[in-house]
């Protein structure tokens, strides 16, 4: 049988150590191979979220109500709703969690939303510092500076603003990420897009009039 | 009537910055200028300098113009700004990399407008460049963040057209795609 995984959402380095510690120490009593994961592009069967964190309720929720088998991990689980795990991680607490993934395990035939396909709708992306070498890069990447230089917008936001693919969006976003020139923040508050008597097209079009006139670049 | 449409952008800066001639790379009229002699110390900088604003127009076709005005930055010219903030596009900040304090006319302009600034697309342009300019564009950078200012800040030669169709693809783009 594959490989069942458990990720774990805004969890420090030392805290997935000590997760993978406990997994070799409680696998006798599992029925299948348990992995926590790193790959944020890879599908998960369990999804452990650091509550303590501030931005860890509302995901939990998101994750909860797509269905995904979500729970809570606290430094004081009894603050929080039944079934929150402890925090740092407790083998026997750990165990049951995966065993219920186990009796859970998603059917094949079903889909599944990577940690990534979650993550898009509630990670929020602002610009911090608009990138010295904008003018090497492809110029639709730009429309993505101009989107969050005062907007906090998702990934999928950001591409229906744009007017671009969601893949074009995250590699910007990478790019802009690696070189910390954008700040992240997890937030499920549905933004409205469109706020803000946005006029589409409306200045695009006497900005292209504008380039005729002094001639292109 | 045939009533016109009109749109704004502004330039702002300190004095010698180049508004006066970002504004006649690209007006359709001969720049209107409040330009008078100087008599302080700018007289070893320019013979003249902008006391009040410059002013050109372009043209956009279908009745529609772009009127294009220099303002100075320091706090005392405030009011003009409100005079033009109706329908306003944009604001080019400009900075004089030639002068001895570049930064200084940046500071006494966002002391002053950072709050409107930051409700406006803009673009940070630097003008008048001799050399490296890495250092001072890095340092225009980190003088928007500590006024709470996110925006491309590019170097230009603002005598040159293809200069000012970029600060203007980036005013518009910014205006298309952000909220302000």
């Amino acid at each position: 049988m594959s490989e069942l995984s458990v990720t774990c959402l805004l969890f420090d380095e030392d805290q997935l150590k000590a997760l993978l510690s406990i997994l070799p120490l409680i696998r006798k009593y599992l029925d299948r191979e348990w992995q926590v994961d790193t790959d944020p592009s890879s599908v998960s069967d369990v999804v452990v979220v650091n509550l303590d964190d501030s931005a860890g309720g509302p995901l939990l929720e998101a994750l909860v109500g797509k269905g995904v088998h979500a729970v809570g991990c606290a430094r004081h689980p009894r603050l929080h709703v039944a079934g929150t795990l402890h925090r740092p991680f407790r083998g026997y607490e750990v165990l049951a969690l995966l065993q219920e993934g186990e009796r859970r395990a998603f059917d094949r035939s079903r889909s599944r939303p990577s940690r990534r396909d979650l993550e898009s709708e509630v990670r929020r992306f602002a610009l911090a510092e608009w990138p010295a070498e904008f003018r090497e890069w492809p110029k639709e990447w730009w429309r993505v500076l101009a989107a969050i230089r005062t907007n906090c917008l998702s990934a999928v936001q950001i591409a229906q603003r744009c007017d671009l693919p969601e893949a074009e969006v995250m590699a910007c976003l990478d790019i802009l990420q690696e070189r910390k020139a954008v700040s992240v923040r997890v937030d499920i508050e549905i933004l409205d897009s469109t706020k803000g008597g946005r006029r589409p097209g409306f200045w695009r079009r006497i900005g292209a009039r504008v380039s005729d006139l002094l001639g292109r670049l | 009537m045939d009533r016109k449409i009109t749109y704004k952008l502004v330039f702002i800066g300190a004095p010698g910055s180049g508004k006066s001639t970002c504004i006649g790379a690209v007006s359709d009229i001969p720049v209107v200028s409040t330009d008078v002699a100087c008599t302080d110390g700018l007289a070893s900088i320019k013979e003249t300098t902008t006391v009040a604003l410059d002013y050109g127009e372009m043209s956009l076709g279908d009745g529609e113009r772009l009127l294009l005005y220099g303002l100075p930055g320091q706090s005392r010219f405030t009011f003009m700004f409100d005079t033009v903030a109706e329908n306003l596009a944009g604001v080019v900040m400009l900075i004089d990399a030639s002068s001895a304090a570049p930064l200084e006319g940046l500071e006494e302009t966002l002391r002053t407008y950072a709050g409107r600034i930051g409700e406006t697309p803009f673009v940070a342009a630097i003008n008048k460049v001799q050399g490296n300019v890495d250092a001072l564009r890095e340092q225009v950078a980190e003088t928007l963040r500590r006024h709470g200012l996110v925006g491309p800040v590019i170097v230009v030669d603002a005598r040159r057209r293809e200069d000012m169709a970029l600060i203007f693809d980036l005013v518009f783009l910014c205006a298309e795609y952000s909220d302000v």
